[in-house]
C-alpha cells in the first residue's frame, strides 16, 4: 500500500499531461465545430418539442435557441483555452460543465464517446495541465499560455497518478468495450458484423473481403481481442508501438466502416498518454520547431531582408521561446544545449535536483528557474497532495476520494446490469454508460394506443407529430424512453380533457437481423408505470431462437 | 507483376530483420532516437502492408459478388421512376386539354371525359406519390399535387373573391384548395350527380378556375419529369451516383420513402378515416377521393408502387430490387427469407383491400371488420419495412454519429 502510493505520487515529467491536453482540446474544438456546422444543435437542441431526460435529471432542460448556440461557441472556446492552455482550470472546468449540460439534456444523443468526453474533461480539472514547461531538455520553455502570462506557475513535474489516471480512464474503456463484446451473438455468431459488413463491399482494398463471413468473424474476434489486451499492451516498453499501431488501425478501420464521428480520433489522440514523458518532450520539440518554423517563414515574407531574429510579437513568440529568454528558438535550443548546469542530461538527475523538486510532491518552483519572478508561488493543494502534515489543509486529501470514488464507481457501475432480470441486449436495462459500443443491430417501431375509459374511445398517437425522426427511431428500441413518451401521451391527453388516459405501446423489435417480435406487453397501461432503477416488468422477455432463425 | 511481387518480398524481409533489430531490447532506456526510429519503422510497415493489399486484389483480379446498390438504383431509377413521372406528366397534359375542351363548351359527355382523364391522373400520381426526394422535394411538389381533405370553402372564396383567375393565382394559394383534390371537389357530386355539377359550371368563373387548376398542375407535372429526364435535369444520374451508405444516399432516401408511403396509407388513407386519431369517432370525409369513390383503387396504386420499387419490378421484367439486395445479404425471417416475408406481406395486403366491395367511406361502417383487417396488415408491413428490412440493410442510418447500437 505503501509502496502503491509512492508510485502514484512519484514525480514524474508534465509532458504527457501537455500533450495529453492539447489533443483533447484540439479535438474538441474540431467536434464542437463540426457539431455547429452540421446543423445539429439545431436538429438536437432546438428543434424537437419533447426531449427525454435521464432518470434524476430531468430538471435538466434545453435553453433557447440563441443560448443553445451560446453553449455551444463557449464549448468551443472552452475547448480551444485547453488546448492553448489559456484559463486552463476555467476552461477545462467551463468545457466539463456545459458538455455534461447538453449531453443530459436528451437520450436520444447518448454516445460512449460523449459520456467518454464527459469523464476526461472531469479528470482534466484535478490536473495542473495548463501549468507546465515542457521539462527536462527545455526547461523554461512553456508550453502554455497560462505559465506565458504567469511564468511562476509553473511546474515540470506532476505526480505520477496525474498521468495514470488518464491511462487508467482509457483502460477502462477498451477493456470494459472487450468484456461486452464476450456474447454469443458476438463472438460464436459474428453478429451484428455480418450485418454491417457486407455493405463495404465498394471499400477499396479490402472491400471484396467483407461479403465473406470469415471476415466478419475475424473482426469480431480481433476486436474483442484487441480492446480486451490494448491497455495492457500500451503499458509496456516493448509491446507499446505495436498496440499503438494496432490502436491507430483500428479506430481508423471503425472510422471507414461506421459513421463513428470523432471518437477514432479521440482514442487515437488520448492513448498517446501511455507513451513515457520522452517521447511526449520530443513531441513538443518538433511541434515548436515546427511552430517556429512556420514564425520564421512569416516573418522573412513579411520583412524582408531583415533578420530574423528579435522583433517578432510577442503572442507569436508564446509557444517558442518564452520565459528566461527572449531570444529566437534556434538561438535558444543552441543556448540551452550549452547550459549544463541547469539541465543535466542524466535524466535521473532531473527528478532530484536539490530545492527545485520535492520528491514528495513532484512539484518544481524553483527561483533559480525561474528569474522573472523570484518569489515562489503558493503550492497548489492539488499539487501537493502529501505535504507535510501541519499543512495538510482538510481539503488537500478531498481531491484524491473524490477521484478514487470515480473511479470506483466506473469499475462497478457497468456491472448493475447483472441485476435486472432477462437480457441486456434486447431490455437495454443498465446498457448504458457501460462502454457497450457498436454492439448490437437494433430496430424497433412503436405504436402508441391511447384509450379513454370513460367512453372506450380508442386513438392512436403519430409519434412523429412529436419526435424528430431520430428520436423515434432511438426511442422504438428502449423501454425507457418508450415509458417517458408515454407519460408525455399521458399528459397531453389530459390536458385536452380526457382524466385518465390509458396509455399502451404496440412495439416490435428486431435484434441482430433476426424476426421482429413485439417488444413490450402491449396491455399494459404505461400510463400508470414509474420510472426508475427497478425492473421494467412489462418488457417481454425475448424467447430463445430457433437455429434456423439464428441464421 | 512478378516483378513486383518478388520486390516486395525482398522489402519484406529486409524490412523484418531491420525491425526485429530494431525491437530487439538494445538498452535498458530506450531514448529519443529509438521512439523516432520505432515510430518510422512503424509507418514503413504500414506503407508495406497497403502496396501488399494492393498487390494483392491486382492479382486476383475483379471483385467478388458483393451487392451493387448502384445496379439497383440504376434499375428503379431508368424502370421505374423515370418512366412514372413522364406518364404522370401525359396525363395531367390530356386532363389540361380535356379541360380546355370543356371549357369551351361544357357538356355532359365532355364532363365525364374530363372526369375519368381526372381518375387516370390521380391513378398516376400514386404511382409517384413515394417519390419524395430530388425535383419533388426541392420543387416542394408534394402537397400542391395532393393535399386532402382539400378545402371547400377557401376553394370557393378562391373562386367567389375578387381576384382574376389565371395559373399565377392558383399557384399563389395553399395547397389545400389546388391540386387533384380541388379539381375533384368541383368535377364530382356524389350526392346530387353530373348534372348538378354541370350546373355549377354556369359561372364562367369557375369554369377558368377548374382550366388554372389543370394548368397549375400539368406545369408541376412538367417541371417533375423535366427534373428526373437524363437529357434536361437529370436527376437520375444524381440518384443513381448516390449509391453510398450513408443518411443521403439515394438506397436509404428510398427506403425511406418506401416506408413512409407505407405509414401514409397505413395513418391517413385508412387509420384517420377509421378513428385512429379521432378516439374511434369514424371520419369518412377524410377518406382520400371520396367524392369520385375511387379511393380503394388508388390504395392499390400505392401497394402496387410499394411492391414495384421493392421487386425492382417493371411493367414484367423482374430486375434488381430491395428484395435482391435483401438475399444478398442473407436476411432471415422467421426462419425463411425476409424478401418472401415482405412480398407476401404485399399480397396480404392486397387481398385484404380487395375483400372491400364498397368504396371506402361506405366500408368504413358497413364492412368494418375487412377495412380493420387491411389496416392490420398495412401495420405489419410498416414493422417488416421499418424494423427488420431497415436493420437488414445494415445501413446504420443514423442522423448523426453513431456508436450506440
Amino acid at each position: 500500500m505503501k509502496h502503491l502510493l509512492q508510485r502514484i505520487n512519484q514525480p514524474t515529467s508534465i509532458a504527457p499531461l501537455i500533450v495529453f491536453r492539447m489533443v483533447f482540446g484540439a479535438v474538441m474544438l474540431v467536434s464542437m465545430v463540426r457539431f455547429m456546422l452540421k446543423g445539429w444543435v439545431y436538429e438536437q437542441y432546438i428543434k424537437p418539442q419533447f426531449y427525454f431526460p435521464y432518470f434524476g435529471f430531468e430538471w435538466i432542460r434545453p435553453l433557447p435557441p440563441a443560448a443553445m448556440y451560446a453553449v455551444f461557441v463557449l464549448m468551443a472556446m472552452a475547448a480551444l483555452g485547453i488546448m492553448l492552455g489559456l484559463y486552463y482550470r476555467w476552461s477545462a472546468t467551463a468545457f466539463f460543465l456545459l458538455f455534461t449540460y447538453v449531453e443530459l439534456i436528451d437520450k436520444t444523443n447518448y454516445l460512449n464517446h460523449y459520456y467518454f468526453v464527459s469523464l476526461i474533461s472531469f479528470l482534466l480539472i484535478w490536473v495542473p495541465a495548463g501549468r507546465c514547461h515542457a521539462g527536462r531538455r527545455h526547461a523554461g520553455r512553456y508550453f502554455s499560455l497560462d505559465v506565458w502570462r504567469e511564468p511562476a506557475s509553473a511546474y515540470s513535474q506532476v505526480p505520477f497518478w496525474m498521468i495514470g489516471m488518464f491511462q487508467l480512464q482509457l483502460g477502462i474503456v477498451y477493456f470494459y468495450a472487450g468484456l461486452a463484446k464476450l456474447n454469443a451473438d458476438w463472438l460464436l455468431e459474428a453478429l451484428p458484423l455480418k450485418i454491417w459488413l457486407p455493405v463495404h463491399t465498394d471499400l477499396p482494398l479490402i472491400g471484396p473481403l467483407m461479403q465473406y463471413a470469415w471476415v466478419a468473424y475475424a473482426f469480431s474476434w480481433f476486436g474483442a481481442l484487441y480492446d480486451l489486451t490494448v491497455p495492457f499492451l500500451l503499458l509496456y516498453r516493448q509491446t507499446r508501438p505495436w498496440a499503438y499501431a494496432a490502436v491507430v488501425v483500428f479506430h481508423i478501420t471503425t472510422w471507414l466502416l461506421f459513421p463513428i464521428g470523432m471518437f477514432p480520433f479521440i482514442m487515437i489522440g488520448l492513448t498517446l498518454i501511455f507513451f513515457p514523458a520522452r517521447f511526449h518532450e520530443s513531441l513538443i520539440d518538433s511541434l515548436k520547431r515546427l511552430i517556429s518554423f512556420v514564425k520564421h517563414t512569416l516573418m522573412r515574407g513579411i520583412m524582408v531582408g531583415e533578420d530574423t531574429d528579435h522583433g517578432d510579437g510577442r503572442m507569436v513568440s508564446v509557444f517558442t521561446d518564452h520565459g528566461d529568454s527572449n531570444e529566437d528558438t534556434d538561438h535558444g535550443d543552441r543556448k540551452q544545449a550549452l547550459s549544463p548546469v541547469l539541465y543535466p542530461h542524466k535524466p535521473e538527475q532531473h527528478s532530484t535536483i536539490p530545492g527545485l523538486v520535492s520528491s514528495q510532491t513532484g512539484t518544481v518552483l524553483s527561483p533559480v528557474l525561474y528569474p522573472h519572478k523570484p518569489k515562489p508561488a503558493a503550492l497548489s493543494p492539488v499539487l501537493c497532495p502529501h505535504k507535510p502534515e501541519k499543512n495538510k489543509a482538510p481539503y488537500a486529501h478531498f481531491y484524491q476520494y473524490v477521484l478514487a470514488l470515480f473511479f470506483v464507481w466506473q469499475l462497478l457501475f457497468p456491472w448493475r446490469f447483472l441485476l435486472y432480470p432477462g437480457e441486456l441486449f434486447w431490455t437495454e436495462q443498465g446498457y448504458r454508460f457501460s462502454w457497450r459500443v457498436m454492439l448490437m443491430e437494433k430496430a424497433g417501431y412503436v405504436t402508441f394506443h391511447v384509450k379513454d375509459p370513460a367512453t372506450g374511445g380508442e386513438s392512436e398517437v403519430s409519434v412523429s407529430e412529436y419526435l424528430t425522426p431520430n428520436q423515434e427511431k432511438m426511442m422504438a428500441t428502449q423501454p425507457d424512453m418508450i415509458l417517458q413518451f408515454a407519460h408525455f401521451i399521458r399528459d397531453q391527453y389530459r390536458q385536452q380533457g380526457i382524466e385518465q388516459p390509458i396509455v399502451q405501446a404496440e412495439a416490435y423489435v428486431t435484434l441482430n437481423g433476426r424476426g421482429s417480435r413485439l417488444f413490450l406487453d402491449p396491455d399494459v397501461n404505461l400510463a400508470k408505470m414509474e420510472d426508475g432503477w427497478q425492473h421494467k416488468s412489462w418488457i417481454i422477455a425475448k424467447q430463445p431462437y430457433t437455429a434456423a432463425q439464428a441464421q | 507483376m512478378k516483378q513486383k511481387s518478388q520486390y516486395i518480398l525482398a522489402q519484406a524481409t529486409t524490412l523484418a530483420q531491420a525491425s526485429a533489430c530494431a525491437f530487439m531490447p538494445k538498452h535498458k532506456h530506450d531514448n529519443i532516437a529509438t521512439v523516432v526510429v520505432t515510430g518510422k519503422r512503424i509507418l514503413l510497415y504500414t506503407l508495406f502492408l497497403t502496396v501488399l493489399l494492393t498487390s494483392c486484389t491486382e492479382e486476383t483480379g475483379e471483385a467478388g459478388e458483393e451487392f451493387n446498390r448502384s445496379q439497383l438504383l440504376e434499375n428503379i431509377g431508368s424502370n421505374i421512376i423515370v418512366p412514372a413521372f413522364a406518364t404522370f406528366s401525359q396525363s395531367t397534359m390530356t386532363l389540361l386539354e380535356q379541360a380546355k375542351l370543356f371549357a369551351e363548351a361544357p357538356s355532359e359527355n365532355r364532363l365525364t371525359a374530363l372526369q375519368d382523364d381526372w381518375k387516370t391522373a390521380t391513378q398516376r400520381w400514386e404511382q409517384i406519390a413515394m417519390y419524395d426526394l430530388g425535383p419533388m422535394e426541392t420543387q416542394d411538389a408534394m402537397t400542391s399535387i395532393s393535399n386532402f381533405p382539400t378545402n371547400t370553402i377557401a376553394i370557393e372564396e378562391a373562386i367567389g373573391g375578387g381576384s382574376e383567375i389565371s395559373e399565377a393565382y392558383i399557384a399563389s394559394l395553399g395547397s389545400s384548395s389546388k391540386g387533384l383534390p380541388a379539381i375533384e371537389y368541383l368535377l364530382f357530386d356524389k350526392e346530387n350527380g353530373n348534372e348538378a355539377v354541370l350546373n355549377t359550371f354556369a359561372s364562367d368563373k369557375r369554369i377558368s378556375f377548374i382550366v388554372a387548376l389543370c394548368e397549375n398542375l400539368n406545369t408541376i407535372a412538367i417541371s417533375l419529369n423535366a427534373g428526373w429526364q437524363p437529357e434536361s435535369g437529370n436527376y437520375l444520374a444524381t440518384f443513381t451516383s448516390m449509391d453510398g451508405k450513408d443518411a443521403g444516399s439515394s438506397v436509404v432516401l428510398l427506403a425511406n420513402q418506401l416506408i413512409i408511403l407505407t405509414e401514409s396509407v397505413k395513418n391517413k388513407k385508412v387509420g384517420i378515416p377509421l378513428g385512429k386519431k379521432s378516439l374511434g369517432q369514424m371520419l369518412p370525409k377524410d377518406v382520400e377521393a371520396w367524392r369520385s369513390g375511387i379511393s380503394l383503387a388508388l390504395i392499390a396504386e400505392n401497394i402496387t408502387a410499394i411492391d414495384n420499387v421493392f421487386r425492382g419490378k417493371s411493367g414484367t421484367v423482374d430486375g434488381i430490387g430491395f428484395d435482391d439486395y435483401l438475399d444478398q445479404v442473407n436476411a432471415q425471417y422467421e426462419g425463411a427469407p425476409l424478401s418472401q416475408a415482405i412480398a407476401a406481406q404485399l399480397t396480404n395486403i392486397s387481398t385484404a383491400q380487395q375483400a372491400i366491395s364498397l368504396p371506402l367511406q361506405d366500408a368504413l361502417t358497413a364492412e368494418t371488420a375487412q377495412v380493420e383487417k387491411l389496416y392490420d396488415e398495412l401495420q405489419r408491413l410498416v414493422v417488416l419495412l421499418k424494423t427488420d428490412m431497415m436493420s437488414s440493410l445494415g445501413l446504420l442510418v443514423t442522423f448523426s454519429d453513431n456508436d450506440g447500437d
